[in-house]
Order: structure tokens, then sequence, then C-alpha cells
């Protein structure tokens, strides 16, 4: 039993020796809080007297400032992650040393009480100098009025986030001293575990998209986004984002706020853990030596090899690429991949063995490298695993979410939390479509990239199959603008217009209505108009009712001829849009808004066009020219003539409009239109205000008049 | 008591101790004693519970030593490369084993300081060799450990000094039982202080037996036989475990105690016949000579 003077006397003891650490800790904290917060404070009261600020809205100014600083993100994070990397390295560093290793491991104290003792020093080095010099922050902030309730919130989750952050990263590398001898090794294994699984995601992520056509990057979380589940700065920044988001005026969720934050803390205590048993089996003979646990050498050189193998073959593929004009290169990247299995293992091997005439040691594991790094590579470059072949057995498959592009990313959507997710996420936590045939039949229509390339118009569309066992495979690919009967279906499918369309989503939009800074408006492009919030629920009941009658034909065959928004406040940053098009088959919201006067009122007549900027890009020399991007071949001509306007302006459509299923707009012209009021809808840029048109409706005359000499 | 039995431990692919067996008995002063890489150290720590056996169990009285404290708290363990805190003082180290060990004595400290004339506020990393060994020593005795394994620590030592801490030893021994474990290369410097000595050789045992003992059963005998018939009737029947013979003069180095060997050659014509004093050193080359191994230049520092 461990009296709890003596387990005080041995922490008292240990810090003698780590007395350089607890400085460093106390300086930064010292500068970085109370002294830096006193200078923020300063300054803000200096441009509070120079702006004349008084009363309320100064001590606003203030607590602005000071929350801003209590955040302690940015340098406070690498810091964080720098200290316990420190702390661990020093608190453990006896283990490299034979000498010490001899003192300490022949005195009369157990190896869990050493461990504790170091583990809980190290923690305290952060914390203790962190939570003083905050508590100093605070009162200097409170002294100056910058101090407020939701001041002191932020500061106590900066706290608990970076005390997250420190004792992941600090187990982490715990684990790396125990593992290793020196501390060149250990600095190498702490990056590695930081590091790894997330580089072999990204180089499996490449491969895949290198090889497999329908890859999707939806596969590895999210939009892309790549999971490291051993990386507690990946966890971290989980935690920080969901807490941001809470903090931000969020409501507080299981799944996105409580979740990371305990898989933060759950990986911590995990590192720890396998810290404390890595502790006990380590043997006192590893001191010095590059790897504490010689069965562990041949693995750990594997591991490291392959990757970098299979990373060098695809700097190969990025350079000559993959397909008939890289056949030909088949023996330079065999060279190459044989050239990094090779140099990898003896570099490897030297550095395990110090000494460079070790490296053609265990030739063998050069040999299991290569196997290993070929046996993937032909699982690639030979679909062994049938990924593009693919299509889900009906009898297996639960439903499906299909994120049609055009759709899904010009959509915003919020999830429970009222946080803006990203389409992919929102659609993963909608129910997916359950017309099975329909989703194998669109499965089969998938276009191979020849295809796309010959040209025509194509459907990209991402998928995520839910199966009955509970997997998820997702797909990306194409399927030809011709598809309009499967595409109708998937299309018109309330299943997957409720997916797509949030403005199905009661408890969203109950949300988003009791907010007060929730407003609609309607737009034909040119000009911007509030429709009144009372009718928000007419509004939305019509808008649905249009919605649920339309299908893909809807969206190919008829021009976009205006947009609602609903827009909301969404945290204390900044405001979302939810863009709805309407198109003129929408006769009900289309009545709504003649009803109001708006709809006649809102179109561009004209005799309200003063003159008509139009813009002929001449794209068709792109394709021709080999100087493309170097020259204008741009015609640009103005037309004030009434009879001139009253033909063009029949066949302007606003370019801020989306067409993306209907290939009539041509993006050849691009037209500026300067009304009699004097208003204009001019941009610097293409897509702006300006107007497209419809390629049907350029007359001839115009053709001629913008051509290019 | 300190049993080692069976034990063997690898170092990756070196075998350092193999199947050693070793009894280190109370009151005693046991040397250890071997050829460069024989193992000393590697027992030594293992004993001292630094390292942990791969195979065979190591116990001090009675108790499993590998990370067990009540095994620890009769040990003291000093390395052949004692370990000083940086830029630490004797009392710092002092305060450290105060901390660790419940019974260390620090009046004895200071007064055993004071008599070697260390100086107790003086930084340890600009002592010398000898004298970080003799604080080394000084905290060990002072931790009141039953038992003080000292790795190559009298090498270096003075003689005015090895003879102080000698004395130190036999008083510990006498007031309270200590036990010192001494481990060296250095025939010379273990002769004069050990009661036991433990013979490794390439890891494994050649023997351990009370130095005593060790010494009275190996004769060196210088003798001239009268003639041919005596000289084959004085070879027979002796265990000759070298055998140097210059002009007629032989040199022979025979197991058995002295009675038995002067009574044997007292029954042998001889010219001249002389059974010579047997040195620790000469004692050991003999021993590891017999198994062919050839140490005079290593062990004769």
């Amino acid at each position: 039993m461990i009296s709890k003077n003596s387990f005080l006397a041995s922490m008292m003891e240990n810090n003698k020796r780590r007395a350089w650490v607890w400085v460093t800790s106390m300086l930064f904290w010292f500068f970085y809080y109370p002294v830096a917060m006193q200078m923020i404070m300063s300054r803000k009261k200096g441009q509070n007297l120079i702006d004349k600020v008084t009363g309320t809205a100064a001590r606003n100014r203030l607590a602005e400032a000071a929350g801003d600083w209590l955040k302690a993100d940015g340098v406070v994070i690498v810091f964080v992650s720098i200290l316990a990397v420190i702390c661990a390295i020093q608190g453990f560093s006896y283990l490299y040393s034979r000498k010490k290793v001899d003192l300490y491991h022949s005195v009369p104290v157990s190896k869990n009480r050493r461990f504790v003792v170091i583990y809980i020093n190290g923690v305290l080095i952060f914390f203790i100098p962190y939570l003083l010099n905050l508590l100093l922050a605070v009162s200097v902030a409170g002294a100056n009025g910058g101090m407020s309730f939701a001041n002191a919130r932020t500061a106590v989750i900066s706290l608990f986030m970076n005390l997250i952050l420190f004792l992941g990263t600090y187990g982490l590398t715990t684990i790396a001293v125990m593992m290793t001898g020196s501390i060149i090794m250990t600095l190498f294994g702490t990056a590695i575990f930081l590091l790894y699984e997330i580089a072999v995601r990204l180089l499996l992520t490449e491969y895949q998209s290198q090889f497999f056509e329908y890859f999707s990057y939806n596969s590895y979380g999210y939009l892309g986004t790549i999971k490291a589940f051993t990386s507690p700065l990946w966890y971290h920044h989980k935690a920080v984002s969901a807490i941001s988001s809470y903090i931000g005026g969020a409501e507080l969720s299981l799944a996105s706020t409580v979740l990371p934050i305990a898989q933060c803390i759950l990986l911590a205590v995990l590192f720890g853990i396998i810290a404390y048993f890595c502790y006990r089996k380590r043997p006192s003979e590893a001191a010095g030596k590059t790897m504490a646990f010689p069965k562990t050498k041949g693995i750990v050189k594997i591991l490291l090899t392959v990757p970098v193998t299979l990373f060098a073959g695809l700097i190969v593929l990025g350079m000559v690429g993959i397909g008939d004009e890289g056949e030909n290169c088949t023996i330079l990247l065999l060279f190459v991949m044989a050239a990094a299995a090779i140099i990898s293992s003896c570099a490897i091997e030297v550095i395990y063995e110090f000494d460079l005439r070790a490296a053609l040691h265990k030739k063998y594991q050069i040999l299991i490298t290569g196997v290993c790094a070929a046996a993937i590579f032909c699982i690639f470059q030979f679909d062994l695993i049938g990924f593009d072949e693919w299509i889900p057995d009906p009898n297996k498959l639960e439903e499906a979410d299909i994120m049609i592009s055009p759709i899904a990313y010009r959509q915003s959507y919020l999830d429970g939390a009222f946080k803006v997710v990203s389409s992919g996420e929102h659609y993963s936590k909608e129910p997916g479509m359950t017309d099975i045939a329909t989703i194998c039949e669109l499965s089969k229509k998938k276009l191979h990239r020849e295809e796309i390339k010959d040209g025509g118009a194509y459907i990209w569309l991402e998928v995520a199959y839910q199966m009955k066992s509970g997997k998820t495979v997702w797909r990306d690919f194409a399927v030809s603008a011709k598809e309009e009967d499967i595409l109708n279906r998937v299309i018109g499918n309330s299943q997957f217009k409720k997916a797509a369309y949030q403005i199905y989503d009661d408890s969203v939009y109950n949300k988003m209505k009791e907010k007060d800074s929730f407003q609609i408006t309607y737009t034909t492009g040119i000009n911007v108009e509030n429709l009144s919030p009372e009718d928000a629920d007419t509004i939305r009941q019509l808008y649905i009712k249009d919605l649920d009658n339309s299908n893909y034909s809807t969206l190919k065959n008829e021009f976009v001829c205006g947009q609602l928004a609903f827009i909301v406040k969404i945290n204390n940053y900044g405001t979302t849009n939810f863009q709805y098009d309407i198109y003129p088959s929408y006769t009900n919201i289309i009545g709504y808004l003649k009803e109001k006067g708006l709809y006649e009122k809102m179109i561009l007549k004209p005799e309200d066009i003063a003159s008509l900027t139009v813009t002929n890009f001449h794209n068709e020399m792109y394709d021709k020219s080999s100087n493309a991007g170097m020259e204008d071949w741009s015609v640009t001509k103005t037309y004030s003539e009434q009879e001139q306007i009253d033909e063009l302006a029949g066949a302007l459509y606003p370019s801020s409009f989306d067409y993306s299923f209907n290939n009539k707009i041509s993006n050849d012209y691009y037209v500026i239109v300067q009304l009699k009021s004097g208003a204009t809808s001019s941009g610097y840029y293409r897509g702006d205000n300006g107007f497209y048109f419809n390629a049907d409706k350029v007359p001839e005359w115009l053709k001629k008049d913008t051509n290019y000499e | 008591m300190i049993e080692i039995n069976n034990v063997s431990k690898a170092f990756e692919d070196i075998l350092a101790v193999d199947d050693v067996s070793v009894t280190m008995k109370e009151d005693t002063v046991f040397g250890l004693i071997g050829t460069n890489g024989a193992g000393k150290s590697t027992v030594l720590r293992m004993v001292a519970g630094v390292m942990k056996a791969d195979k065979g169990t190591i116990s001090v009285d009675g108790i499993s030593v590998y990370d067990n404290i009540g095994a620890k708290e009769r040990v003291f363990f000093i390395a052949d490369e004692p370990y000083f805190f940086a830029n630490s003082t004797a009392v710092e180290m002092e305060k450290y084993f105060s901390t660790i060990y419940k019974e260390f004595n620090r009046n004895d400290f200071y007064t055993y300081m004071e008599n070697f004339g260390l100086d107790k506020k003086r930084k340890i990393n600009t002592f010398s060799k000898g004298m970080k060994k003799q604080l080394a020593l000084l905290c060990g005795i002072c931790s009141r450990s039953k038992y003080l394994l000292c790795d190559e620590t009298f090498d270096g030592l003075d003689p005015v000094m090895r003879q102080g801490i000698k004395s130190i030893f036999a008083k510990e021994m006498e007031s309270r039982g200590l036990t010192p474990v001494i481990a060296s290369h250095n025939l010379r410097e273990l002769e004069d202080i050990c009661d036991h000595v433990g013979l490794l050789h390439k890891g494994g045992v050649l023997l351990s037996k009370d130095l005593e003992d060790m010494k009275c059963n190996i004769q060196k005998v210088q003798c001239v036989f009268k003639d041919e018939e005596s000289e084959k009737k004085g070879l027979e029947g002796l265990q000759i475990m070298k055998e140097e013979k210059r002009g007629s003069l032989y040199t022979l180095t025979v197991r058995g105690n002295r009675e038995q060997t002067i009574s044997h050659f007292s029954t042998v014509d001889t010219i001249f016949f002389e059974a010579l004093p047997l040195s620790l050193e000469e004692i050991f080359i003999s021993e590891t000579e017999v198994v062919g191994y050839d140490i005079k230049k290593l062990i004769l520092s």
C-alpha cells in the first residue's frame, strides 16, 4: 500500500528533475495569458478612446477581444502538442540510458508507482501552469471590464479541450518512448503514430482514385474527409469543431457534440493504458537501442516500407499516367517501386543497427516488402476485388442514398444541432431510396471513362448503397442525360426528394422559423424581393406541392424562371441560404407570386432595358487553338436598338441560376443588361449577375456581328 | 541468501548468461569473478531486479526479486558506472535515497563523507571517477540494505580507500549482517576481501567455492624426481591441472589438499620437493585453462 505522503514525496522528488519543463510551461502560459491579455485589454481600451466608444458598447468590445483570446487555439494547439511530446520524452527519458535504468530500476520502487508518478507529473506540468495563468488572465480581463459569462465558459471549454489534446498526444508519445530506445527514434515514432493512419488512408484513397473508375471519395468519410482513428489531432479537431458549433448556437446533440468529445477522452485514456502496459513489458536492456521490443522491428519495418513503395509507384503513375500511354512505362514503374522497397528497407535497417554496413541485413524483409507492395498494387491494377464491376445484389440491398451532383452540391443542409453539414453527411442521415429495382437499374447504366471522354451530356451521381449487413458501399458514376426514364424514376421519387430538398424537413423548418433572423426572398436573377415571413408556411406548402410534381424531365426541359431563398442565421458568425429553383411548371408557387403581384413585376421586360452588352467568348477556339488560355478571342458588342433588345430579351436567362440539366443554355455568350432606370446587372466575372442565352434563340445576326476575325 | 537457479539471459542473438546457478550466503563477501563478457554485470543486474531473467529464478531471502519491492529493499546495486542526477550534490543524492530506503542512515552518511574527505556540497559531476565510486559505496552502505551489489566498484580505488571500505564492510557485516557481492575481473582486488568466489566463464559458472576451500584444494608443487621410475610413480595418482617441466624441475598444479599432496610425494624419491602457496589469480588461471581458455592477459590488469 502506498501512503499518501510517500507518493507525494515521490512526486516532489520526480519534479526536481523536471524543473526546466515546469519553467518552460509556466513561462509560455504566463506570457500567453495574463501578459498578452493585459496588452489586448490596453489596446482595446485605446481603440475605444480613439473611436469614442463608451458604456456597454465599449465593454462589449473588450469582452469580445478577451473571448477571442481565451479560445486559445492556433499557436496554443501547437504548443500544447509540443509540450505533450516534451513531457512524455523528458519524463521517461531515463529509459534511454543504461546508467539511469540501473539506478531507477534497482531501487525499491514498483514499476506501477514509478509510471504513475512520472505520468501524472507530466500532466500536472501542463495543467497547473495553464490553470494558474488562465485564472490570472481571467482576473486581468475582469479587472479591465472584459469578462462575461460567455468568456468564462470559453475559458473553461478551451482548458478542457486543450487538456484532452494534451492527454492524447502525451499518451501517444509515451507509447513511442516505450517502444523505442532513443530520443530520435521516439520523435520518429511519435510522428508515425500521429500521421501513419492518415498517410496510409490517403495513399489508398489515391490508389483507388487512380485505378477504380467508380471510386468515390465519400467512401472515406463525408466528402473525402480522411478519418484517422488513431490520431489525437484528428479527434481534437472533431471535438473542437463540435464544441465550437455548440458555442456558436447549434443545439447540443449526442452524435455531433458529445460523441466526438467522448471519443477524444476515450482515446486519451486508451493511449495512457497502452503506454502503461508497454512500460510494464519494456525490457531494461532496451536502453540505447532503436527499438525496445525486438520482435516489433520487422513488423514496423514492413509497415513503413510497403506504403513507401506504393507511394513511389503512385508518383510514377502521376508522371506517366495510367492506361495506354502508361503501359509502356511498366518497366519504369517496376524499377522505381523495387528501388523504393530496397532503399527504404536498407535505410530502416541502418537506423535499427546504427551501422551503414547493416543495410542489406535481413534481405528477406526486402522480399516481403516487395511481395506485399506488389500484391497490393495488383489488387488495384487488375481490380482483383471487382470494385468497378460491382453492382448491388438486390437481395442484399437495403436502400441507397443517391446524390445527384447539381442538386446535392447546390443545396445547404442543417443537422439536428442546427449546424451546417456537408451534403454527404446529410444524405447519410436521411432515409434513402428503397426502390431497389430502380437503384439496381440505375447502377447498370453507369458509363465508362471512355464513354464520358467521347463527350455528350451526362449526369454525375454519388451513390451510397446501404447494405442489409450494415455496410455502406460508395460509388461515383455518370449516366447519360438521355436516360430520361430511369432518371425520372429517381428524381421523381419522393424519398429522393425528401433527402435532396430539406424544405421537406418539418423539424429543421420549424427551427428556422423560430429564429428572428429568418426571412424568405424571391429573385428572378436581377431583382430580389422579400416575401412575408407570415406566409412562410403557405410558401413552403405550395413549393412542396410543385416539387412533388417535378421530375428529371422538368429540370431537363424547362428553364429556371425564379428562385426562392430561405435565409437564416445559424450561429453568431453567419447566415445560410436555402435556395429552391422555380420552373414554369411550378404553378402553385407562381400562382402565389402572381397573387402578390410579384411575378410580373419581377420579370425582366424589354421595355425596361436601355442596352444589352453581349460578349461572345468563342469557346470553340479553345478546342482548336494550342494557345488556349493565352489569347483572348472574345468579341463584345452593345445593342440599344429596341428591336434588337426585344429579340434578345426573350432569350436571356440569369447566370446566377443553375442549368445543369438543361443543355440548351449557352455559356458562349455573357450579357450585361443596362436598365433604363440606371441600374445594371454588371459583374466582373462570368456567372455574376449577368445573363446567358438560350442557345436555340441566339439570332444569326448576333452570331455574325460578334464573329471573331 | 541470494539464490540464482538455472538462470539464462540473452540479448537478441547473444547468450550473456547461460544456465547459471549460484548461491550467495549471508554474512560473507561474495566475489563474482569472470573474464570480460563472462556475464558478471548481467548477473548482478538481474539480482538487483533491473533485468528479468529469460529463464530460471532469482530470489533474495526466498523472495523473487524482479519488480518486487520487498526483495529490492534488501538490495542496493552499484553499477559499474554509477548514475548521479545532473548537477546534483551528495546532499541531494542522500535526500533521494532517504525517500527510497526507509532506514537510510544520514548520520553515518555524513560521517563517512567527512572521513573520506568528500565535499557534500560539491557537484558530483566535478568528482573524479574514484570519488564517484566512493560516494556510490557510501550511499549503498548507508541505505542499510542487507545486500550490496558492487559491479567493478573497487576498480580504480586507491589502496587507502580500499582499506577504508573494507573496514566499513567488516563493521557493517558484524553489526547488521551486510553481505557485499563484488564483481570484478581483477583478481588481485578481490583476493583480500572475498570469502567466497564464483567463477563465471562464457556465461556459465565454472565454480563457486569458499576462497579458503579453493586455496586448499589446489596445490602448486615444484619437484625434481630422482629417476624415471620415481617420476612415473610421482605423477601417477595425481589430478594434475597444469604441468610444466624445465630441465628436470617439474612445476605442477594439482587438485587436492596440502596434506594429501605432501603425503603423496613423501612416498616418492625426490631430489627436491616444495609445496608452494597459490594466489587466487593462479587458481583462476588454472581453472579456466582446464576448459581451454587462456585468460592470463585479460585478467592481469
